[in-house]
């Protein structure tokens, strides 16, 4: 048995340490300590939840903003919509894969005119096509309050009762439009979609929703488009992914703004700082024991109290 | 080699309760009896040194208990489905559960991984095991932004398609990753990065038994 006087021996020398003696059983608190923390975690997923917010079909959207459904199929004919950013994504040509590839397949549903529009456009030139479309996006542009995107990030939707008193050389590109924007709120052009990738139904709706200036404008009305935060947060949920303070510490705005490359090689650095400077470099190697921290972390006797090694257990054994 | 060792000597007397109790106190020896008895005795006849009878020091273990906890209601998640998880109320629980585990998880790792830095464990050889539990670390983050990817609600939909326009616009990774894709996601969520986490934490734990618990600073 080694009593105080004997504990404090342990301490002499030069360094005032914690006690190195092995003693037996150090770990019992673990499985108590889990039960508890699994407790925890029960009651507080059966009082706040999770955060789950339906999710948005196009059928929904397009109801409810019919005049921002509109200005997506005129961008995805004039090659100005998000998906047009993003080809490798899409796998195809957006004009194609959201508007005419529905109408021809719709075609028996949507009647003659509608036919004879996308006969129409697909027969006049590359040329012909991009000045209808083009000239219909900047049509709409005209009838789309200002101010109304919900910030620096969000696009406003046109106003919907004024679409049909627009004039000027569109070619068949309202018809087109206003043909799809039928589709979408009927749930038929979710259907297509869905039905074209039966391995990832779920794709293609969303791509479109993304082309559609609702969704992102949801989002910066939420604050989720926050360059420095921004997901940090969760829609009506207070907790958010906390632990992106991490990686949101070294999370600057980029000198020519955010690119994909940029961004993948600014956090690839720091990572590998992380993970080779701390323990590696000289000066940083040593911060700890300079600081001295671990007088928090040790586990140092308490006042009368006695530390019994272990039998077997010496210091032989280092 | 100064860490956790098996004792095969006999240590009858220190076990008893008795002793226990002069040794420890009365609460501690009834909270920690069953540490003494049945299929426990094995497993916690194992001797530490002192200074790392601490809280502090099983912050790595519980990180490890949540990722066991996540594996197993993910796997029952996975098992059966979105529309359950976002509908039913006892998908919705389980779903709870797991998101507050990851919640406790990345809660702990931080804890362990201040605890690791404050006391120098990395010295040595041991900046192996650094290397690999900040891998982990950085896979766990990655584990987290796909998960909110495949949770399948509005902001899944959302963030899925923000962060393809953000990230994922270049010939980035070959296009192997498209955020925009649920079941990608949560192909890469359920069946990708948990697998190499699996790997990289049970090396990390096989280094820590081999190499023991690092000396103090």
């Amino acid at each position: 048995m080694t009593s105080q006087p004997a504990m404090a021996s342990e301490r002499t020398g030069e360094t005032s340490g914690p006690p190195e003696t092995h003693v037996r059983h150090a770990f019992w608190k673990y499985p108590l300590i889990a039960a508890a923390i699994l407790v925890v975690i029960v009651v507080v997923a059966l009082v706040a939840g999770s955060p789950n917010w339906p999710r948005d079909s196009i059928a929904t959207v397009a109801k409810q903003d019919p005049g921002g459904s509109v200005l997506a199929f005129t961008q995805e004919l004039d090659g100005t919509s998000s998906s047009w950013g993003n080809t490798g994504e899409v796998n195809s040509r957006p004009d194609q894969l959201f508007v005419l590839g529905p109408l021809t397949a719709y075609e028996p549903l949507l009647g003659a005119p509608v036919s004879a529009a996308v006969a129409m456009y697909e027969q006049a030139s590359d040329a012909q096509r991009q000045a209808w479309a083009s000239a219909y996006d900047d049509a709409l542009g005209t009838i789309t309050p200002e101010g109304s995107g919900g910030g620096m990030e969000g696009a406003a939707s046109p106003d919907y009762s004024k679409v049909g008193t627009l004039t000027g050389d569109f070619g068949p590109v309202p018809a087109l439009t206003a043909a799809s924007l039928q589709l979408a709120q009927g749930g038929y052009l979710q259907m297509y979609l869905t039905a074209l990738r039966p391995g990832h139904s779920l794709h293609l709706t969303t791509i479109w929703l993304y082309d559609e200036p609702a969704m992102l404008n949801t989002a910066v009305d939420q604050g989720l488009t926050d360059d420095q935060w921004g997901m940090m947060k969760e829609r009506g949920f207070a907790v958010g992914p906390w632990y992106l303070a991490l990686p949101a510490v070294i999370h600057v705005l980029l000198p020519g703004g955010a690119t994909g490359i940029g961004f993948t090689l600014w956090n690839l650095g720091f990572a590998l700082l992380f993970l080779f400077a701390v323990p590696l470099v000289p000066g940083l190697r040593g911060l700890p024991k300079r600081l001295r921290l671990y007088r928090l972390v040790y586990r140092y006797p308490l006042r009368d109290e006695r530390v019994t090694p272990y039998p077997g257990a010496g210091e032989e054994a280092r | 080699m100064d860490g956790n060792m098996t004792v095969s000597g006999s240590a009858t007397d220190q076990d008893s309760y008795k002793a226990r109790v002069a040794e420890h106190g009365r609460l501690r020896s009834l909270l920690e009896s069953f540490a003494y008895s049945g299929p426990y005795r094995a497993m916690f006849k194992r001797a530490a040194p002192f200074y790392a009878e601490s809280y502090w020091y099983c912050m790595g273990g519980i990180t490890f208990l949540m990722f066991v906890y996540l594996t197993v209601s993910g796997i029952l998640l996975a098992w059966l489905g979105p529309f359950w998880w976002l509908t039913d109320p006892v998908g919705q629980f389980l779903k709870a559960t797991h998101y507050w585990s990851a919640q406790a998880f990345f809660f702990f790792l931080v804890l362990h991984l201040v605890r690791v830095w404050a006391t120098g464990s990395y010295r040595g050889r041991r900046w192996v095991n650094w290397l690999i539990g900040g891998t982990t670390l950085l896979l766990a983050l990655g584990e987290n932004l796909f998960g909110l990817l495949a949770r399948g609600d509005w902001e899944s939909q959302f963030v899925s398609m923000h962060s393809d326009n953000m990230l994922f616009i270049q010939p980035f990774f070959l296009n192997l990753f498209k955020p925009g894709d649920f079941t990608t996601d949560l192909a890469i969520h359920v069946a990708v990065i948990p697998v190499v986490m699996f790997g990289l934490i049970l090396a990390h734990l096989t280094l820590v038994r081999l190499q023991g618990i690092a000396r103090p600073l």
